[in-house]
């Protein structure tokens, strides 16, 4: 029988499908005993299944297959290495694999370099088998001269932290693997493997002669090999993450996608990415700028360049968009992403039920230990979708707003403000309440109640309508004072300039004031030390500028409408009330500038000390005014 | 494989560790003094790793060897393979 026979292919395909573990076993065995090399003809053709066990099989059939003359067997040992398999036994297995693989060490360093730390670190965290399997392997490895080729300096520190535990658990050749990491020297950067893989291209001609689809296989595991490296490099350069969309099923299996599908694509995850991480830590969104990287040549692979300051920031982000893509049914429970990020997600999401597509999602971080990789199947999302079409919810969020009548209709019952804290609101009256615009003034200043209805679907933008509840002249004197000073300010004191740089933190304040808690250090999520009671210091008071809390830190009106936003919207409801702020208005007045977009975030610091704040508070107060200001302005972008 | 000394069982209940170093010492014993000389150290590595068991995820194996072996006796390893079910309890 020949190795690629219909009939084991069969019986394999039949045992997936009907999920039985003896039978997919004895098929792989027998498969084995008929030609070992047959792994490839098994790993090549089902590429794509990600069934554990399965898995685990064919990492069980490719150690096994090591003892014959297995030159091309490189290609599966990477694309396990590189994978993100954390089964102990699969990986266990892997190792196994490698260990018993004795060809072509220069080629197998060169394309396993990318991966090999991930991996490692992988087996190190998955238990005893692993941890064990590992430590031979690196022994083995050093003996043979390859391990210095595949970790850099940077990345033995951390594995031996890691290996601490071999050694404490006694595992053999625990203490032989600790020496090698101590004493061998590791290079700072790996090299770059391209003129071994150049040289490897021979392979793959013979590759071919064995089975076109292993060829195929195999010549795009070198082009994977070479493309990881270029993009480690590209983010490391730009110190930023790469997310990874590749694209399979529907016409992307044909080589053909429509333009409009990809551009949607790329549109809806960028916009996933930026209201995820605005929900996480907004200061990073502000900061981030994304990259399409070129499509890799031949496939349909969408890769987005991340620079940020916050590598860990976007790395949360991309678990939890990640996470719940490939488990649709969780959109509605997940509360880690925003509202925004959701509905960007779902559109994404939708796109590719309607194309029939399936995309793996993959993260490159060169800090990060793992290489997440998440599989989206358009077959599971289309029946979450239409369920959650279905399913539309209204919110209803109360405003109390100071502002000013612009225009209003008593017969038609519609209104049009402007007010100091959620920008401009155009809305309906209702019948009943139509008399409340009677004998009110265009132009004059009153405090307005208003509802805000948010009607969400997953599949589509937040729809708003505005409802006027009640007009009240009498209830301005006391709002206006805490919300915007009426009189232009001429002093800065300390009180007025804020030294919190982060705005999510006073957020985080607002909206625990919001929900009647206490400002805890542990319900900040921080130590409960007297630094962390300082900090929380810190954050009140620079809520205090922004007018969002009283003294005595209760909520002001600005400070309660701001806990009720969406969080696509706090960053713009913060720079309004950072620009009519006592030090946001005497900035713009120093810099002579209408508003505070055309500030210059450099200039803080001089502003602060000619307003004469001592050196160093106008050093350190002057850092969070820039910070803000730059976060503020990315609005713009 | 093929025609390598090995020791294997198949039954019920899972193969308890004694018996399992029982029938590794077996294969130890039936090996001449060139052979041993080329496995002592993956012996008693495989016999570390089995007293350590239980492993319950299967298949899964395991290759131990001597450190150092001449480039001519590469080949020289212990392996420990688990097909099924669980071992080493």
């Amino acid at each position: 029988m020949t190795p690629d026979s219909a009939e084991y292919q069969q019986r394999i395909a039949d045992a997936l499908a009907a999920a039985d573990e003896e039978a997919l076993l004895s098929a792989v065995s027998d498969l084995l005993e008929v030609e070992p090399l047959a792994v490839l003809v098994v790993w090549s053709r089902f590429p794509s299944v990600e069934d554990t066990f399965f898995r685990r099989v064919l990492a069980f059939a490719l150690a096994k297959s090591t003892h014959s003359p297995s030159r091309y067997l490189w290609g599966p040992l990477v694309d396990f290495v590189s994978a993100s398999d954390t089964d102990e036994a699969t990986l266990t297995n892997t190792l196994s694999a490698l260990q018993l693989y004795d060809e072509h060490d220069d080629i197998l360093a060169a394309v396993l370099g990318p991966y090999f730390w991930a991996f490692a670190v992988r087996c190190a965290k998955a238990g005893r088998l692993a941890l064990g399997g590992l430590c031979e392997l690196m022994v083995y490895l050093a003996e043979r001269d390859v391990l210095t080729r595949l970790l850099t300096r940077a990345q033995v520190e951390s594995l031996r932290e890691l290996l601490t535990v071999a050694v404490d658990q006694k595992l053999a050749e625990a203490d032989a693997t600790m020496a090698v990491l101590q004493s061998a020297d590791f290079p700072a950067a790996l090299t770059d493997g391209t003129e071994r893989l150049d040289a490897e291209k021979a392979t793959i001609v013979g590759a071919r002669a064995i089975d076109e689809t292993v060829g195929e296989m195999l010549r795009a595991v070198l082009e994977n090999a070479r493309s990881q490296y270029a993009l480690r490099v590209q983010a490391e350069e730009v110190g930023g993450v790469i997310e990874v969309v590749s694209l399979d099923g529907g016409d992307a299996t044909q080589g053909r996608l429509v333009v409009e599908t990809l551009e949607r694509l790329v549109q809806h995850w960028n916009s996933t990415i930026r209201e995820s991480i605005a929900a996480l830590a907004p200061n990073a969104a502000h900061g981030m700028t994304t990259y399409v990287l070129a499509p890799a040549a031949g496939s349909f692979i969408l890769r987005f360049l991340v620079q940020t300051s916050q590598r860990d920031v976007v790395s949360q982000s991309f678990d939890e968009i990640a996470r719940v893509a490939s488990n649709p049914e969780q959109l509605s429970s997940t509360t880690l992403l925003s509202a925004g990020a959701r509905s960007e997600l779902v559109q994404f999401l939708d796109v590719l039920a309607q194309k029939n597509l399936n995309a793996t999602l993959g993260l490159i971080d060169p800090n990060l230990f793992e290489r997440p990789r998440r599989r989206v199947l358009h077959e599971r999302i289309a029946p979450v979708l239409k369920r959650l079409r279905e399913s539309r919810e209204k919110d209803r969020i109360r405003h109390e707003v100071a502002g000013t009548l612009e225009g209003a209709n008593h017969r038609q019952g519609t209104f049009e403000i402007q007010t100091d804290t959620i920008g401009s609101v155009k809305g309906d009256v209702p019948t009943a309440r139509r008399a409340l615009l009677l004998r009110k003034v265009i132009g004059e200043r009153y405090q307005f109640v208003l509802d805000e209805t948010v009607t969400t679907s997953p599949s589509a933008e937040d729809k708003r309508q505005w409802i006027l509840v009640s007009i009240n002249g009498a209830a301005m004197e006391d709002v206006a004072e805490v919300e915007a000073p009426k009189s232009e300010p001429n002093e800065l004191t300390t009180d007025d300039v804020p030294q919190q740089d982060r705005l999510d933190r006073i957020i985080a304040v607002v909206r625990l004031v919001a929900q009647g808690e206490e400002l805890h250090p542990k319900h900040l999520g921080m130590p409960n030390t007297s630094s962390s009671r300082r900090h929380i210091l810190y954050m009140r008071q620079a809520a205090k500028v922004l007018g969002l809390l009283t003294d005595d830190a209760s909520l002001t009106p600005a400070g309660r409408t701001l806990a009720q936003l969406p969080e696509s919207r706090v960053l713009d409801f913060l720079s309004v009330r950072f620009e009519v702020s006592v030090v946001g208005r005497l900035w713009r007045r120093w810099a002579r500038v209408r508003d505070l977009y055309h500030l210059d975030p450099e200039t803080a610091e001089d502003f602060l000390l000619d307003r004469g704040l001592s050196e160093s508070m106008a050093e350190r107060r002057g850092r969070t005014l820039r910070k803000w200001l730059l976060a503020f302005k990315s609005l713009q972008k | 494989m093929g025609g390598d000394p090995s020791f294997s069982w198949s039954r019920p209940a899972p193969l308890p560790r004694t018996e399992a170093i029982g029938g590794l010492h077996e294969l130890r014993d039936a090996c001449t003094p060139t052979q041993l000389k080329l496995r002592n150290e993956a012996f008693d590595k495989a016999e570390q790793f089995i007293n350590a068991g239980p492993v319950d995820a299967a298949p899964m194996v395991r290759s131990f060897r001597n450190r150092n072996l001449p480039r001519a006796h590469k080949d020289a390893r212990v392996d420990v393979e688990v097909w099924q079910g669980t071992a080493f309890v």
